[in-house]
């Protein structure tokens, strides 16, 4: 009978899990997430590394965070010598296996109006928006 | 006798490996010396006047951008903060970063961004009358474009090369905005020496 009950004990635990990883978008992988710190109410940056380790395509198409009144996905681009913004319209695809790094002098996450300024050392949560692996959380360490 | 010059050959030969690829004079890209160094006066971010003029006998480090960039430009300044942490004991270097964007880079602002990566970076701004023939005598392009979908408003396209003024104030070497800041104390100390 105890028998019985651990294995539905362990049953619980592991949909609890699969669960858990739905929501969490388990097929998004993400490293190295940093931002660089900032000054007065300027906007700040963050960059980070997205690996799509599902089956399926999918594309980052949000962000939002309580460390400030807007995220928004930008892109750099820096030719001959000459920097230029280009909007993102429809977000950030990635095929399955995909890794996407937004870093300086390309995608990156722009974070305006901070509700305090970054500082170097302190850790605040960006959550992500995919459009198949829903809204994933992430923790991003502000570093010069 | 044989022996000698063979001992010798071997020791020229490890001492040319040890040695390695000879160290360029500059990594950047050289400009050749020609016509009068250019001068300018503008606004550093304590609300004092800033004369290029005044700092020759120094190597210059000039960069054009502005404090809401959002990539560029904070990786010029956070290599910067790492050559001057390099050339601490040197002196005779100043880095000046002149905004692109003078509409919203007030002093109190460039000062608060500067602050971010050194106390000894000037920042400096004008009225746009004042800028833009800075920007025409050192061949800088910017444009400011609209971003609507955007909380910034505008970005400031801008020309993204780092500029290396030697002693007399005429522009050397040019050096992209993310180089090895291993590589920019390098041109310096070449310029310092020169």
């Amino acid at each position: 009978m105890r028998g019985v009950g651990n294995r539905l004990s362990a049953l619980a635990s592991a949909l609890l899990l699969l669960a858990a990883c739905a929501r969490s978008g388990a097929a998004i992988r993400v490293d190295e997430a940093w931002a660089r710190p900032t000054a007065g109410s300027g906007p700040g940056v963050a960059y980070l590394s997205i690996t799509n380790d599902g089956d399926q395509p999918d594309r980052l198409v949000g962000a939002r965070s309580p460390c400030c009144a807007t995220v928004e996905i930008h892109h750099t681009q820096v030719s001959e010598g000459r920097m230029s913004m280009v909007p993102i319209e429809n977000g950030i695809a990635f095929a399955p296996g995909a890794t996407v790094d937004l870093m300086p002098g390309g995608y990156h996450l722009m974070l305006f109006e901070p509700i305090e300024p970054l500082r170097t050392g302190m850790r605040f949560v960006v959550t992500l928006e995919f459009e198949q692996n829903g809204e994933i959380p992430v923790e991003i360490e502000v570093r010069r | 006798m044989r022996r000698t010059r063979s001992a010798l050959g071997v020791l020229l030969v490890v001492a040319a490996g040890a040695c390695g690829p000879a160290e360029p004079e500059f990594y950047g890209t050289t400009r050749p010396e020609v016509g009068p160094p250019e001068d300018f006066t503008l606004t550093d971010q304590y609300g004092k006047p800033y004369r290029l003029r005044d700092h020759r006998g120094k190597v210059v480090l000039l960069f054009f951008g502005y404090a809401h960039c959002p990539d560029v430009c904070p990786v010029t300044l956070s290599n910067w903060a790492r050559v001057e942490e390099a050339l601490a004991a040197q002196g005779d270097v100043e880095f000046v970063f002149v905004t692109v964007d003078p509409e919203r880079d007030t002093i109190e602002r460039l000062r608060d961004h500067l602050e971010i990566f050194s106390d000894n970076f000037r920042g400096l701004t004008g009225s746009e009358e004042q800028v833009t023939p800075v920007y025409e005598a050192f061949g800088i392009f910017r444009k400011k474009v609209p971003f609507s979908s955007s909380a910034i408003g505008y970005v400031v396209d801008h020309s993204t090369l780092m500029l290396l003024l030697d002693r007399e104030g005429k522009v050397r070497v040019t050096l992209p905005f993310d180089a090895d800041p291993d590589m920019i104390v390098h041109d310096i100390r070449r310029l310092l020496a020169s």
